[in-house]
């Protein structure tokens, strides 16, 4: 009997091991179905013509105080949000383009980067990689939720009446620029040109 | 308790072995092809390797079962492991997407990073086996015999999930 019970639960084990395995695939199947296309990931996020919900309370990395994100923007200056999260690679990868959009754009632009996951990732996050502008902690993921997004890295571009200009995925330095212009056209052409 | 795990162990390998060098037999100008559309050696010499597989698979595995000759089954199950990562490796590297043909015509297994994690979970289980060398008669037992081959079935369970997964997810990509 002894032996029995002994060779019963090295197969039971090696069943949950499997069992585990389809469960994990389950979900990463589900995942591929759920998030549909990159195009409709693109659509994702609050619609264009809305205001951004800077009412939201964050976490300032920098001052390490609580407060509404509006507090965080400069009057009359519009913004860039970036939303990032520590395990996603292309986030990571966007920084340097980031840091770099900043020199270029920053005297004229409100750069924001919110990170949105655990404290000790966030944590390590900002204390390893450098990024410029201001760092913020979606410690709830309220912020994140209401704007309406799924996945990581996505900005919005906010005029100074808060209203977004622009949004989409931005993993790169031409899609960091193309929500920079559609902040500045606004600028120059007063609001009258309507959004892009 | 090291002496029923080795052989169970023991029974897992040559089982697995025994049904891989079986099904590229039974479909043997498939796995042929497999071999000779990895490119990693010219044609000749794929068919060459594709010819000796099977048979080596089968000697390797049923040496491990023959006590005085079992340091030669693990020697060639060890080399046939470390060639197959070797092509699976090459094979990932250049993005191409081709079958294994680990167990012919059988499951369209394809070689991919779930070939890899099969490789080494071998080479691990060779390891432990070499490390405890149950006796040959222990290993016969019918508890290890059945536990063994129960595994493998089991472990050719996952290889079919794993393939039905990785197909559904190709095809949710295309409908993209």
């Amino acid at each position: 009997m002894e032996a029995f019970i002994f060779y019963s639960v090295i197969l039971l084990w090696i069943t949950q091991f499997i069992t585990l395995f389809a469960l994990f695939l389950l979900f990463r199947q589900f995942g591929e179905v759920y998030l549909s296309t990159g195009a409709g990931i693109s659509k994702d996020g609050l619609p264009v013509g809305r205001p951004f919900p800077a009412e939201v309370k964050v976490l300032s990395l920098d001052f390490n105080n609580p407060a509404a994100m509006a507090s965080f923007m400069e009057e009359g200056k519009p913004a860039l949000i970036t939303f990032i999260s520590p395990n996603c690679k292309p986030c990571l990868r966007l920084l340097d383009d980031w840091n770099e959009a900043f020199t270029v754009y920053g005297d004229q632009i409100n750069f924001f980067t919110v990170i949105v996951g655990e404290e000790t990732e966030v944590t390590h996050l900002a204390d390893t990689y450098s990024f410029s502008g201001c760092r913020l902690w979606d410690r709830h993921k309220e912020l994140f939720n209401r704007c309406l997004i799924r996945v990581t890295p996505f900005a919005f571009a906010v005029d100074e009446k808060g209203l977004i200009t622009d949004k989409g995925l931005c993993g790169n330095k031409k899609q960091i620029e193309l929500l920079a212009f559609s902040v500045l056209d606004l600028r120059q052409t007063g609001g009258k040109e309507g959004f892009k | 308790m090291a002496l029923e795990l080795g052989s169970i162990v023991l029974i897992h390998i040559v089982t697995l072995f025994f049904i891989s060098a079986a099904a590229k037999l039974v479909s043997f100008q498939a796995f042929i092809d497999f071999t000779i559309d990895f490119r990693i050696l010219p044609e000749r010499l794929s068919k060459a390797a594709a010819v000796s597989i099977p048979f080596l698979e089968l000697l390797g595995a049923g040496l491990l079962l023959v006590g005085p000759a079992r340091i030669y089954g693990t020697v060639i199950l060890v080399s046939l492991l470390l060639l197959f990562g070797y092509a699976v490796t090459r094979v990932l590297k250049t993005n191409r997407q081709v079958s294994c043909g680990c167990y012919g015509k059988l499951i369209d297994a394809k070689a991919d990073s779930f070939t890899i994690g099969k490789i080494v979970y071998f080479l691990g289980l060779i390891l432990f086996f070499t490390a405890i060398n149950p006796p040959y008669t222990a290993a016969l037992s019918a508890p290890a015999v059945i536990t063994g081959t129960a595994l493998t079935l089991l472990f050719l369970l996952t290889q079919l999930i794993w393939e039905t997964h990785s197909a559904a997810l190709e095809r949710l990509r295309r409908i993209k």
